[in-house]
Order: structure tokens, then C-alpha cells, then sequence
């Protein structure tokens, strides 16, 4: 079967365990989308990102073995230097996120009676939307990135 | 930055999974140096031409950027 078909099935596939995993845990806890429970929402999402994460992990093992197996370095100097943008500005982007965090703790908790953020959720969640931020900059330097 | 890589794979029959092999980088990597895309190192460049059979400066022009 063609690289990109596999990509293309894997691709469908992470969405669909995905979800399922998100409404499963939203039902298990009792929760529905609809009734904007926010820490059932918030816990369904996390086991959802975990799985979508494990998946992506799968398939970037299987390319390195595939890649390895046809002859090519796993990274080389473009890689490498790509890889190193996409840290850069997820450093930035992480530490906006974090300042924002910062702020919904201080005006939205407090003055604006917005619901309290759950540490362990909102640790996980950044950590995820960290690894998410790292792989789409890396994702789009290593198309699109020009260095000219 | 243009590069005749394109023209010396041809004239050696050399695809880019070939000529990617043989200097140690990934496929992509020739594709984006043979459209300008990414200049490679001195040492990649030096390889290339090594493989190409013949300079850096016959296979890498710049125009004034």
C-alpha cells in the first residue's frame, strides 16, 4: 500500500479514536457537551489529546523504521535546523500561553467569577498543547520553511 | 539561489533518492536545495558537488538578494 494512503488511514483513524474517546469519558463521567460541564469537558478533551498523541508517537515511529529501512538518516541538516525554528517559536507562543493562564487566575477567578482552573487538568493540557504547538511549527517549517 | 543539480543528476542519471542517499540526507532535503528552497551547508554543498562531479561554484550560483 502507498505511504500516503497509510498516512491518509492513520490520519482518519486518530480523529476517529479520538472522539470516540472524548464521548466515552464524557458518558462514563456522566457529562454531556450540551450541558457545558466544563471539568468533564475539559477531562474528556485531555484523555482525547492523550489518544490522539499516542497515535501520532505510533506513526512517527513506524516512518523513522520505514525511512531507516529505504536508506535515509532519521534527521539531517535541514531537519535539524527546521526543528530548531519550530522550538524557538514554540518557546514564544508557550510563554504567552502561560502568561494568559497567569491572568485567567487573577482577573477571571477572581473578579470576573469565571470557573476555577483544575491544576492537574490545566498542567496536562498545557504540556499537550505544548507538544501540539512544537509538532504544527515543525509540521509547517519542514514544507513550507524557507531559509533563502 | 539557483542551483544546476537538476542537470547534473540528469547527465549522471541520478534520481533524488540516489543522489539523497549517497550524500546522507533525506529526499526532501535534495528536493528543496534543487528549487532554491534551502541552502545547504558548505559541507553539504561540498558533497554534493563531490558527487555531481564537479564544483560548488558550477552547481550553486547567487544572484545579489
Amino acid at each position: 500500500m502507498e505511504e500516503r494512503v497509510i498516512k491518509r488511514l492513520w490520519a482518519a483513524g486518530t480523529v476517529t479514536v479520538s472522539l470516540a474517546g472524548f464521548v466515552v469519558l464524557d458518558v462514563m463521567l456522566g457529562g454531556s457537551a450540551l450541558r457545558w460541564n466544563i471539568h468533564v469537558i475539559s477531562a474528556s478533551a485531555v484523555l482525547a489529546a492523550i489518544l490522539a498523541t499516542g497515535s501520532v508517537a505510533l506513526w512517527a515511529a513506524w516512518k523513522k523504521k520505514q525511512d531507516a529501512k529505504a536508506g535515509y538518516p532519521a534527521k539531517d541538516e535541514r531537519t535539524r535546523f527546521q526543528e530548531g525554528r519550530a522550538a524557538y517559536y514554540t518557546v514564544f507562543i508557550s510563554m504567552y500561553l502561560m502568561l494568559a493562564l497567569l491572568w485567567y487566575n487573577f482577573l477571571g477567578v477572581g473578579p470576573l467569577d469565571l470557573p476555577a482552573l483544575d491544576a492537574t487538568q490545566t498542567l496536562i493540557a498545557s504540556i499537550l498543547a505544548i507538544a501540539a504547538l512544537f509538532a504544527g511549527f515543525r509540521w509547517y517549517f519542514l514544507r513550507k520553511g524557507e531559509t533563502t | 539561489m539557483r542551483t544546476r543539480i537538476k542537470e547534473f543528476r540528469a547527465r549522471y542519471d541520478l534520481t533524488q533518492e540516489e543522489l539523497a542517499k549517497k550524500v546522507g540526507v533525506r529526499r526532501e532535503t535534495i528536493l528543496f536545495v534543487e528549487n532554491g528552497k534551502y541552502v545547504p551547508s558548505l559541507r553539504l554543498a561540498h558533497d554534493l558537488a563531490m558527487t555531481l562531479h564537479t564544483t560548488i561554484d558550477e552547481l550553486f550560483s547567487f544572484d545579489d538578494e
